[in-house]
């Protein structure tokens, strides 16, 4: 059976605002296992974005995490990620979990070429592998006689790099003029990884699109850099938050397609946050629909299209446009979440409320194998 | 209907309006640089109008006037006793600030000082405003070449070192002046006249105000040429040194009105309710009154109420410089600009008669420092997008 | 288009607005009379005597046309009249006060913009807490004080009261050396640098301590401007997306700030500073008068009538010419900048 590599408790978050304190997420329950694609559904507001952010503990203020646990596994030995200082989780983001956004041009800074942002994660995080391979670089031109003046020095300073990456003495040789040179033997061997990194995302002509800005990639061309500068160091899991939305539907395809293959390529597991069904029946194994705040619903993806068990998400699969049929829609309105009703948030638009909807929030329950409800319905 | 449904109504409609204002206010008392800022301008606001109870004028033909307490050339310190009789006379005791240079008693010209600096401030923001957003409108609106002529005007009159320019004009203009009203009335007849004519015949308005400036030349070609310039009903304008520098700072500022007024239209009109409004049938006018201009007007007041402060800033200066309010005249800028004569003479201890010019300077940066304050708030308050952060 | 296209391009333009500056200035010249217009051409004081000769010798009351050939023949020969303010030919009067100003310039302008952009920076950064409310704060103050009331008050202190840092631009030894001992060689024009290229540090030294002043002055008014752009276009780029990516790539807040946002937060600070050394260059009468200093702002006002006196018109028209020029290369050097900076740009 295969482990959890990601489970989220009860996970509370809050943004203080003029208006009042808006309780975006109340109580989140989610378990990813390794290896699989968990699609994320719900509509615009019900908080789906916000819990990928806050995985990788990067929610901004005025939004502010009230409680829960985070539990990242990959390997056997838990780490608990709300608790871990801000040093740490630098080194978790980027290289163990990766996020990809939904305007992959408004994530590239337009000031800076599609590769130098690439080769940004690169330095940042992978800089023994590539001060191993300028070592070996180095080792050749010797060999061959081609030495320079510094060359020796450069030798010792990546032997050095591949011991202790972050040390001080690294940092402050990394100012003096000629002899920080030796960053750009780094750079020169990052530009060509990420060349390869393009080249496994389907770009093409990889080596053009490194050394262009980002107002001159397409929308698909951008997001293909967004994720290249996501899987760039292979991590665990990755989050891709509505990668979709706004591209072309020719696009979309394509870009779902590289998706699929990259993960069996990186084995990475995926969290897909849409409010798109069809892309979560393409894409997902498993599916979790979010509402209001918390996950109501979670399970494999069939059973969820056959027997959908809460009310909200029958409503959803029923309000999916199909020609011949009438048009189905959910009644009322997502409540404001500035002073959430008690109990179940969803009791007010809900055609089987019972009295205690209003006045308790239901627990998670798995009414059949691997599927899970938060519902009195089946309690 | 009773009372209590209509005043329900009532509330429900000016709703909306009522808790943004609420808004604005809780906002306002947050920031306590902003409140400084309110209470700085009170303040001067107060002195300004009770000029004459705090500082009752010793002449009161010119109550600008600073009065003389003889006419010795040493400064006196702050608490020294009036000795000229005459002035004794009219209710003063004692130089609360002390005397200047000419025994201009320095307490009296800050009173009176304040009243010139709002009037200088006000009107030249004032006329400013008014002919810039005329330009910036015209430019904005309608776009083509009316565009390009008056942007690359602005541009020119930018490009000049602001101060010089302002020297340069309260130089060449004249003392006096002799304005025709009758012709004034029938220039701006010949312009807007042809607009009503061209809404009655519907061809539109830029082609009108084409037609009434062919109308406006031809009337002026008529006039000068062929009737020789007869007066029709004459006053002659006479321009103080003061006036002056006014109207040079007016013509001086009013290109970054226009500049940014211009801006703000090319950016609404951009935005798709002014295509839904064209759509709906609005008219250009109402398009301009209703949706152009509440939506760019934030920018605009918040540069009125800093250059408030500068306008006095550089009047001052030029008042400094010598330019401007002639000696003895209650100005700030006026009374500090003796200090000069000192730098350049090499005086050993101008220290000694500090209250000669640090208290008008205290008036003067006081005063701008309330204004920047206040600007400041309304950009931080009003800015829609900067708003609920 | 790459960046060297872009470069040439803006430079092919300058022409252009070069043109239209001088047509302008010569536009200025006719509203006066052949009389005025005429000392736009003499180089000396004794030709002020026989004005009819040189409106002959120079067409001044012949068609436009002739007139502008002959008045642009003139300046390109470096002829741009006599100064009565300046006691001189206009052009060696602007070269001999030039140095004055622009030795101000250059020790005022990288101050006020290297502490702008860092104290803006850490305000955006720090928003609403306490570093920005005091930045904000002084910097506001700064901005309100009359220039020449900070001046006096300045040397009243400094001066008057501890004698550290004088007024004016050298003291009378430094004087002597320079101008009357016949050992001095002008390689800049700047004191600063000249003392030490002349080998007389102690010049150098004598020079640094007459600028204090002024430059406090300067840079006291001037950095709200920077302050207040630089923060809040940190804040805007603060609030873009590839500020949220750049975090979820694990980068440091140190990074994040000084590579992601604070390059993009530049481009629009730039063009304030660009302008505001153009218009320094241009315009410190004030200070200049108030600390004596015989730069070229002070010239300019004499001229303009800052006694009351009747104006210098070929000064007048002269200082116009440069300073059309100064903002015209300003705005190219702005330009440049920002399409070094902004590759969206050099697709324009």
């Amino acid at each position: 059976m295969a482990e959890n590599i990601l489970e989220i408790d009860d996970l509370r978050l809050n943004f203080y605002t003029y208006e009042g304190v808006v309780e975006a997420l109340d109580g989140v329950n989610l378990r990813l296992k390794k290896g699989e694609t968990l699609g994320v559904v719900g509509e615009t507001g019900c908080g789906k974005s916000v819990t990928g952010l806050s995985v990788l503990v990067i929610v901004s203020p005025p939004g502010r995490i009230e409680g829960g646990k985070i539990l990242f596994n990959p390997k056997g030995k838990p780490v608990e990620l709300l608790a871990l200082n801000e040093a740490f989780l630098r080194k978790v983001r980027g290289r163990y979990i990766s996020m990809i956004f939904q305007d992959p041009r408004s994530a590239l800074n337009p000031v800076y070429t599609a590769g130098e942002q690439i080769i940004e994660v690169l330095l940042h995080h992978k800089k023994e592998e590539l001060a191993e391979r300028a070592l070996n670089r180095i080792d050749d031109e010797i060999k061959s006689g081609k030495t320079g003046f510094l060359t020796n020095y450069y030798k010792r300073i990546f032997q050095h790099m591949i011991k202790n990456p972050k040390a001080p003495s690294l940092q402050l040789l990394s100012k003096i003029p000629i002899i920080r040179r030796y960053n750009r033997i780094l750079k020169q061997e990052a530009k060509k990884e990420a060349v390869n990194i393009l080249r496994i995302m389907r770009m093409p002509d990889p080596q053009r699109v490194v050394d262009m800005y980002p107002h001159e990639l397409s929308g698909g061309m951008a997001q293909r850099v967004v994720i290249a500068m996501a899987l760039a160091c292979s991590p665990g899991i990755l989050i891709a938050d509505e990668p979709t939305t706004n591209l072309d539907v020719t696009v979309q395809l394509q870009i779902l397609q590289l998706i699929k293959e990259l993960k069996e390529k990186f084995a990475s597991s995926v969290i897909y946050i849409t409010h798109d069904m069809g892309v979560v029946a393409e894409m997902c194994d498993r599916v979790a629909v979010m509402y209001a705040g918390s996950v109501i619903e979670i399970g494999e993806v069939l059973e969820i299209f056959k027997k959908p068990l809460h009310p909200y998400t029958q409503g959803l699969l029923e309000s999916i446009p199909r020609p011949g049929f009438p048009f189905k829609s959910i009644e009322g309105t997502v409540p404001s979440l500035i002073s959430p009703p008690k109990g179940c948030r969803f009791h007010n638009r809900c055609p089987y409320a019972m009295d205690i909807c209003t006045k308790v929030k239901p627990e998670m329950v798995e009414a059949e194998k691997g599927h899970f409800v938060q519902c009195f319905l089946y309690r | 209907m009773d009372v209590r449904t209509r005043l329900r109504d009532f509330k429900a409609s000016i709703g909306p309006a009522w808790s943004e204002l609420k808004f604005t206010l809780r906002r306002i008392r947050k920031s306590p640089l902003s409140i400084v800022g309110i209470v700085i301008v009170m303040v001067y606001v107060i002195i300004a109008i009770s000029a004459p109870l705090l500082a009752p004028a010793v002449d009161p033909r010119d109550p600008y006037a600073i009065f003389h307490d003889g006419y010795g050339p040493i400064p006196r310190p702050p608490g020294s006793p009036v000795l000229d009789s005459y002035v004794i006379g009219r209710g003063w005791m004692a130089h609360y600030f002390g005397t200047a240079e000419g025994q201009l008693d320095i307490y009296y010209g800050c009173i009176w000082g304040t009243r010139t600096a709002f009037r200088i401030g006000v009107l030249v923001v004032v006329i400013s405003l008014l002919i810039g957003l005329l330009t910036g409108c015209l430019s904005g609106f309608y776009g083509g070449i009316i565009d390009e002529i008056l942007m690359r005007f602005t541009d020119v009159i930018l490009a000049f070192p602001g101060l010089i320019l302002a020297m340069a004009l309260v130089i060449a203009l004249p003392l006096s002046w002799s304005i025709d009203i009758g012709f004034l009335i029938l220039v701006i007849l010949i312009l807007f006249a042809p607009i009503l004519i061209g809404r009655f015949l519907k061809i539109g308005n830029i082609r009108a105000f084409m037609l009434s400036l062919l109308g406006l030349a031809t009337f002026a070609i008529l006039y000068g040429w062929v009737l020789g310039n007869p007066l029709i009903y004459p006053w002659t304008l006479n321009l103080t040194n003061l006036d002056k520098v006014l109207i040079a700072l007016a013509l001086v500022g009013w290109p970054s009105y226009a500049r940014v007024i211009r801006g703000e239209i090319l950016r609404v009109r951009q935005e798709d309710y002014i295509e839904a409004s064209k759509a709906v049938g609005c008219s250009d006018f109402r398009i301009i009154t209703r949706h152009v201009l509440p939506n760019s007007i934030y920018p605009i007041v918040i540069m009125a109420s800093l250059d408030i402060g500068s306008i006095v800033l550089t009047a001052a200066a030029l008042s400094f410089l010598g330019i401007g309010a002639p000696v003895g005249f209650a100005d700030w800028g006026q009374m500090i600009s003796f200090a000069r004569n000192w730098i350049w003479a090499g005086i050993e201890n101008p220290w000694k008669y500090w209250y000669t010019f640090t208290i008008p300077g205290l008036f003067i940066f006081i005063f701008v420092l309330g204004w920047n304050l206040l600007g400041d708030a309304f950009r931080d308050i009003l800015d829609p997008t900067l708003r609920r952060k | 288009m790459g960046l060297a296209q872009f470069i040439i391009r803006r430079i092919l333009l300058v022409i252009p607005t070069l043109l239209g500056v001088i047509l302008l200035i010569f536009a200025v010249t006719q509203l006066f009379t052949p009389e005025q217009r005429a000392t736009l051409y003499i180089t000396s004081e004794k030709q002020m005597t026989d004005i009819e000769s040189v409106i002959r010798q120079y067409h001044l009351r012949d068609p436009v046309f002739n007139q502008f050939v002959g008045w642009i023949s003139q300046v390109l020969q470096g002829n741009l009249g006599f100064s009565k303010t300046g006691n001189g030919p206009v052009l060696d009067v602007m070269l001999r006060k030039l140095p004055a100003t622009f030795e101000l310039v250059v020790w005022s302008i990288p101050i006020t913009v290297l502490l702008g952009i860092y104290l803006g920076v850490n305000s955006a950064v720090n928003r609403d807490r306490a570093a920005d409310h005091v930045t904000r704060t002084i910097s506001i103050i700064g901005w309100s004080l009359p220039s020449f009331w900070l001046g006096i008050m300045l040397i009243a202190i400094f001066y008057a009261g501890l004698g550290w840092f004088p007024p004016e631009r050298m003291s009378i030894p430094t004087f002597n050396y320079v101008y009357l001992s016949g050992e001095w060689h002008h390689y800049t024009g700047l004191l600063t640098i000249d003392g030490l290229l002349n080998g007389q540090p102690w010049i150098t030294v004598d020079a640094l301590r007459h600028l204090v002043l002024p430059t406090i002055t300067l840079v006291t008014i001037q950095i709200a401007l920077i302050v207040r752009v630089m923060r809040s276009s940190m804040l805007e780029a603060l609030g873009k997306g590839y500020i949220t990516a750049a975090k979820a790539k694990g980068l440091s807040k140190g990074e994040i700030i000084n590579k992601h946002a604070r390059r993009n937060a530049l481009i629009p600070t730039m063009t304030v500073a660009g302008l505001l050394t153009a218009g320094m260059l241009t315009g410190v009468i004030i200070t200049e008068t108030v600390f004596n200093i015989d730069g070229i702002g002070r010239w300019a006002a004499a001229a303009a009538g800052g006694g009351g006196t009747v104006p210098d018109v070929p000064a007048i028209l002269g200082f116009s010419l440069f300073a059309g020029i100064v903002y015209i290369v300003a705005n190219l050097v702005v330009d440049i900048l920002y399409a070094y900076v902004d590759p969206r740009i050099r697709l324009v």
